[in-house]
């Protein structure tokens, strides 16, 4: 009789299957969910932005000047005395009105030519290789004037995206500020991860006393009002230092006030992963703690987690930019997300300048994309829905 | 305990001796395992059967020592492995029992898997954990123990998750992955409950068989009489964390001399006779917390009927039948064993 069953499934393997892991079938679910592909694409070419910022952005992010300040942007220009000509802009320079409002004038007599991979201010690419060139921007000869021989007055700028106050180039900022923004929450995220899952883990699986002990601590950085608690750290630390002190100081202020909840939610899951058989039985082949927890415990986590960091990413970017809004966080000259938007708590700067909140913009974008990808992969790795998909 | 009756321990591979496993819970100290001493001998299979909650399960995890600290204690008694007290050992030398020396099979086919890996990588995981080889080595090792419980296919099924395969299937890779390292003992705790009959008859030859070839020594719990009689050598029937009768398989199913025992086969339905009632044992197992007074299994008793000696005087598991050559002796809890002895079981 057992050899007949055994002809049966052979027949049955006659068809192979093919053998796919369970984040294979997630991933085929999450395919399927067109909000969250397109969010991840979304995500993909900001990052890819942020990578090439260097060379993206025309200026450097401190390239000011003052003769430009709050200059809208900048038309650039196809058609020249009726014919279609290479790009150009013109230089402009602005007087005040009646009222003290800026009224831009352009030179019309000197068109400026944008040119592709231009020459301009010095970087290092991918903080790697010494460059000087440029996706695009105004070769710094032509934009003062000096090849056409006219009188060197005010320089032409590329704004696309509009300047500041200080004339810088908001594209530019933006492209360099996303450094900050982007990073700060898959760095953050990365520390939440370890800290809640080691705490998790082991508050979990051991139980007891140490389960005690653990979770009242989360409990005690819960307590405490994640906003104040970020301010309250963050003005109780020298106001003075780097930005990348300040960053490394976000990161982890705000890793500190995310890894509890997260602990909480890890711990629960072991706790019941803990008692399944398939633990039992690694116990009984003789697994060590530690390669039960690693091994069988915490992949097993492993799909809450991914669902419950990705939508946690947000967070971390709401948070720098509050934290920056407020002056509490990246400092001028260096720019971020949220201290660009530091400009726009002026209602009348927003009203005349309306171009300064476009970092607002690239915020809610960025945090909507998080959120429909976080979306997408908590319904692709259901676990539920992946075991009806299998059997 | 009248553990002298039995003949000297020849080759005794384990011997567990007044066992007592305690959980202290909230409501008090649960008796689940109160005293029980048996022995296994090299090559042997011995059945441990009673109903569900009577400490079976409780057991063998006191065995491997992985009942659930807090709350469970192992309270007292011996556990020798080849003269070795499992008790005295430390965690790490423990480790190196478990799995290698004796190894077990979980009830659950379904759950005793990690659904995260492959089978193949779990069995990959088991030997790696006890045996000095690489990994292809063990990947070798897998496959041919998956060829050795039958399982078609087994080079592809290694790279199976254990979504893909059927019940049956995944008991026959627990067993592999069991055998992984060449036990001496193996345990089995109700390793054909969730199966379906036909299966569950496939994995027990498939156990005799491998018994047969590995020369190991099995612990067979069940509560599954017909299981019983088909595949142990000896039966040590438990109650309420006691064990109430113990004897060869032949000589048990010939001749129950405890009433519990008894129950047990009146409750099983028979063939060849038209419409009985089965004969359920009325009640339930008592709560570890509180055993009744006397013999913990006279509130459920058809030979008690409120005699007084029964719910005053707990009684003692005593040699009825001495052990002879290959035979070990016939033991009972009971203060009437003799009556017991005297009742018609029709099988």
């Amino acid at each position: 009789m057992a050899r007949e069953e055994e002809n049966a499934e052979k027949r049955v393997e006659a068809a192979p299957r093919p053998s796919l892991a369970l984040w294979q079938l997630g991933l085929r679910r999450l395919r399927r969910h067109r909000l969250a592909v397109a969010a991840f694409w979304v995500l993909v070419v900001l990052y890819l932005m942020m990578l090439c910022a260097d060379f993206l952005a025309p200026y450097h992010y401190d390239n000011e000047s003052r003769q430009h300040s709050y200059s809208p942007p900048t038309p650039v220009r196809f058609v020249r005395d009726g014919r279609l000509s290479r790009p150009y802009v013109y230089a402009r320079s602005y007087t005040f009105d009646e009222y003290r409002r800026r009224v831009w004038v352009e030179d019309r007599s000197r068109p400026v030519p944008v040119r592709f991979f231009v020459k301009g201010d010095a970087y290092r690419l991918l903080g790697l290789f010494p460059a000087e060139r440029h996706l695009f921007g105004l070769d710094r000869a032509e934009a003062s004037g000096g090849s056409t021989g006219a009188a060197p007055g005010v320089p032409a700028r590329l704004y696309l995206l509009g300047a500041d106050a200080r004339g810088r180039d908001l594209l530019s900022r933006l492209l360099y500020g996303s450094r900050v923004s982007l990073t700060i929450g898959l760095v953050g995220v990365a520390m939440t991860f370890v800290l809640g899952l080691l705490v998790g883990g082991i508050s979990g699986y051991f139980g007891g006393r140490t389960d005690v002990v653990l979770m009242r601590t989360c409990e005690m950085f819960m307590m405490i009002p994640g906003f104040y608690l970020m301010l309250a750290l963050r003005s109780a630390l020298p106001p003075e230092m780097s930005s990348v002190e300040v960053y490394v100081l976000l990161v982890a202020i705000m890793s500190l006030i995310g890894w509890a909840g997260f602990a909480r939610v890890v711990r629960g899951m072991v706790l019941s992963i803990r008692n399944r058989e398939y633990v039992v039985a690694a116990q009984a082949s003789g697994a060590s703690h530690l390669a039960i927890i690693v091994r069988h415990v915490l992949p097993n986590t492993a799909s809450y987690a991914i669902v419950a960091l990705s939508l946690s990413i947000p967070g971390y970017i709401l948070g720098e930019s509050a934290l920056s809004m407020l002056g509490l966080g990246i400092q001028d000259p260096h720019a971020s997300w949220g201290n660009l938007l530091k400009e726009a708590m002026n209602v009348a700067q927003i009203r005349f300048h309306p171009w300064i909140l476009l970092p607002g913009v690239c915020i809610f974008v960025t945090v909507m994309a998080y959120n429909f990808l976080g979306d997408g992969l908590r319904d692709a790795f259901d676990p539920r829905g992946l075991t009806r998909e299998a059997g | 305990m009248t553990h002298e009756t039995q003949p000297p321990a020849a080759d005794g591979l384990l011997e567990v001796e007044e066992l007592r496993t305690y959980f202290d819970i909230d409501e008090g100290t649960a008796r689940a395992v109160d005293g029980v001493s048996f022995r296994l001998s090299r090559g042997r299979t011995l059945g441990l059967v009673g109903e569900s909650g009577c400490g079976k399960s409780v057991t063998a995890l006191s065995i491997l020592r992985l009942v659930p600290a807090p709350p469970g204690r192992i309270a007292s008694g011996r556990i020798l492995f080849e003269g070795r007290d499992l008790l005295r050992l430390s965690a790490e030398e423990m480790r190196q029992v478990r799995g290698n020396r004796i190894a077990m099979v979980f009830q659950e086919p379904m759950t005793s898997l990690n659904p995260v890996f492959t089978v193949g990588s779990q069995i990959i995981e088991a030997i790696l954990f006890h045996q000095k080889v690489t990994k292809a080595e063990a990947r070798a090792q897998t496959v041919q123990l998956l060829r050795r419980v039958h399982l078609p296919a087994s080079e592809e099924r290694a790279d199976a998750y254990p979504h893909q395969l059927s019940g049956g299937m995944k008991q026959r890779v627990m067993i592999a992955m069991a055998l992984a390292c060449r036990p001496d003992l193996l345990i089995a705790d109700e390793p054909t409950t969730a199966l379906d009959v036909t299966v569950a008859a496939q994995i027990l030859d498939l156990l005799k068989e491998l018994q047969a070839d590995f020369g190991m020594s099995v612990l067979l719990i069940t509560h599954d009489m017909g299981v019983v009689a088909e595949t142990t050598d000896e039966v040590a029937v438990m109650y309420a964390g006691e064990l109430v009768e113990s004897a060869s398989t032949r000589a048990l199913f010939s001749q129950p001399r405890h009433p519990y025992t008894i129950g047990l086969f009146r409750s099983l339905p028979s063939l060849g006779r038209a419409q009985r009632r089965l004969a359920a044992i009325p009640g339930a197992v008592p709560s570890p917390l509180r055993f009744p007074a006397g013999c913990r299994f006279h509130p459920r008793c058809f030979l008690s009927r409120g005699r007084e000696r029964c719910r005053q005087e707990e009684p003692q598991l005593r040699a009825l039948v001495l052990a002879t050559a290959g035979e070990p002796a016939h033991f009972s809890r009971c203060h009437f064993a003799e009556e017991a002895a005297e009742v018609e079981v029709e099988l």
